[in-house]
């Protein structure tokens, strides 16, 4: 074995309290309920790699994010990053080498600070030749843009500056949380381009989270799709696009508009409650080969050629 | 719109200009002519009433202007068959729900069970789906082109996800700045689209059936879209078109019908 992947998580978990529990609560013994956002979920990514994190709304995917990046902690699980478990006096180290970019860049950023306070901030203090080179990197110009504030520059400009900030650190690892779904259709492909050209220069490896399939697809080296909370399925990007195995990520794929085809298939009901998800494989209720095993017993991720799968259509029961 | 906004032209329905009448008139043309799905479902319903009140109050209407005396069990069953039509397992319950619980998908599908009870002319639809999760959103695009294709309703569909509307059109209009740029058959226009824009656009867009053989880089628009404020001289999308000439800068391009496309170009002869 080489060098150890950059990120790894075994069995991670992070669980939210779904409402706050007052003395009175207490007192009638009202239990509390808890919001599984993330449950025991166990990736990789190599170093130099972009991995596609695909999931639908509270299918857990930002928490896993922000729990990488250390903005979260974990509530069970490990969390290794470049072969060191990381532990309460490791966050600050691992902070050093990671950054993340949010979704909507107004209101991710300072509203009352100007571009270059913006991305000298992460250093701690202004280096204005450190802030000029890495504006220009992203494609914003130090005397024409340094000096304005946010609301000041268009929706694509705001997010060259959250890039901007997230690499001036030149950390190794970062997080990019829907970077482009708030931006122009014709601004989209414009910083996608970015990111892969950054990617390269400065040999970065992203965490690319996204509900956009074609994004996904055109950014990754490899996917991890996201179910209520799960990964049900990981693997090599055009394998999976090519051959999903998992029914949700079958049925994922055929509710994509794409051109050239008319039809959309997507599985019917929706995406369940993490206070109280099914029993069982938590997609059963939606799946079109739902088995009896299926609403017992909670399938495992495990290795099928070359491929990451939760389901009991490929296991031994 | 803001109370300075000024519209002049027609908006002529059913050979009526909208334009020229009253508010009062207005009113009568409001839901059962035209109804509108709003981007935001949650901002559309009232969130103190039920949906069950929300529907029914539909429904009255819709009698009203059919001619109709009202009566509450009709309006009752109409609100439940609305529902059911729009695949709620269980409308009953459904009726007697507040807004805020529900889902965004089920409440965007309340919204098209209104529509399917006034039964409008034209639904126009501003991304009603771009809230939405990509398997809520497929299952709203199929119930759009369900109900178009069995209530005869024309729709005109806004988005700016090319991949969304070459699944629910029949026929696309392109607008850059303000100005049709661009309108056609949706398979003509984006199988060899004419205006430069809407070249920009397609080949910008991340869209699964370009990466059927391997990865492609995607191409992209250089530039801004323009400030309302500060627009450009003559072609408004002169500033990022590749093809420009000096003509482009000073006058702007009419819109002219080459074919069965209608273009606002110079490339096309302006």
């Amino acid at each position: 074995m080489g060098m150890p992947p950059i990120v790894k998580t075994v069995n991670l978990r992070k669980y939210y309290l779904a409402y706050k529990i007052g003395l009175l609560d207490r007192l009638f013994g009202k239990k509390p309920a808890w919001v599984r956002a993330v449950d025991s979920v166990s990736i990789e990514i190599e170093e130099g790699e972009t991995l596609g994190l695909i999931g639908e709304s509270g299918s857990g995917k930002t928490t896993l994010g922000k729990l990488l990046v250390t903005l979260e902690k974990p509530d069970g699980g490990e969390y290794y990053f470049m072969g060191e478990k990381v532990t309460e006096d490791k966050i600050p180290w691992v902070r050093q080498q990671v950054a993340m970019v949010f979704q909507n860049p107004y209101s991710s950023l300072n509203p009352r600070l100007t571009v270059k306070e913006i991305i000298s901030e992460p250093l701690g203090h202004f280096d204005e030749d450190k802030v000029r080179e890495a504006m220009e990197m992203v494609g914003l110009n130090y005397r024409e843009h340094g000096n304005k504030r946010p609301r000041e520059l268009s929706g694509g400009q705001v997010q060259r500056v959250a890039i901007a900030r997230a690499i001036i650190k030149r950390p190794r690892f970062i997080v990019l949380d829907e970077p482009t779904s708030a931006l122009d259709a014709s601004l989209q492909a414009q910083v996608l381009n970015l990111l892969m050209d950054l990617k390269e220069q400065l040999k970065l490896t992203y965490l690319f989270i996204t509900h956009n399939i074609a994004v996904a697809y055109y950014i990754s080296d490899r996917v991890a799709i996201m179910y209520a909370g799960k990964v049900v399925e990981a693997g090599d990007v055009d394998e999976v696009f090519k051959k999903p195995m998992h029914p949700y990520t079958q049925l994922l794929m055929k509710s994509v508009p794409t051109i050239g085809r008319k039809e959309l298939e997507p599985p019917t009901g929706e995406v369940p409650s993490l206070v109280n998800p099914p029993p069982g494989c938590r997609f059963h209720p939606r799946c079109p080969y739902v088995m009896p095993i299926c609403r017992e017993k909670e399938p495992q991720l495990i290795n099928t050629s070359n491929r990451l799968v939760a389901c009991w259509l490929y296991q031994q029961q | 719109m803001p109370g300075n906004a000024f519209v002049s032209g027609k908006i002529m329905v059913d050979g009526v200009n909208l334009l020229e009448l009253s508010e009062k008139e207005m009113e009568k043309y409001r839901g059962t002519t035209v109804f509108m799905v709003l981007q935001n479902p949650f901002t559309s319903l009232n969130p103190v009433k039920t949906i069950g009140y929300q529907l029914m109050e539909a429904a009255r209407i819709r009698m009203e202007r059919g001619g109709e005396r009202y009566s509450e069990d009709r309006a009752y069953e109409m609100a439940i068959q609305a529902l059911k039509d729009l695949r709620f397992p269980d409308p009953e319950i459904i009726m007697l729900r507040y807004p805020h619980q529900l889902s965004g998908g089920q409440i965007q599908r309340v919204v098209l069970a209104m529509s399917l009870i006034l039964k409008p002319k034209i639904l126009i639809a501003d991304e009603p789906t771009s809230a939405l999760d990509v398997t809520i959103q497929a299952q709203v695009i199929n119930l759009f082109k369900q109900l178009s294709k069995e209530m005869e309703t024309a729709i005109l569909f806004i988005t700016h996800d090319i991949s969304l509307a070459y699944v629910i059109s029949t026929r696309l209009v392109v607008l850059y700045a303000g100005r049709i740029m661009e309108d056609g058959d949706i398979e003509s226009v984006i199988r060899e689209p004419m205006h430069p824009y809407t070249q920009g656009l397609i080949a910008g867009v991340p869209d699964l059936s370009k990466f059927v053989s391997g990865k492609v880089k995607l191409q992209s628009i250089p530039g801004n879209p323009p400030s309302f404020l500060d627009l450009p001289s003559g072609c408004k999308f002169h500033p990022r078109c590749p093809y420009v000439k000096d003509i482009c800068k000073v006058q702007e391009p009419k819109l002219t019908r080459v074919n069965n496309r209608i273009v606002r170009c110079w490339l096309y002869g302006g």
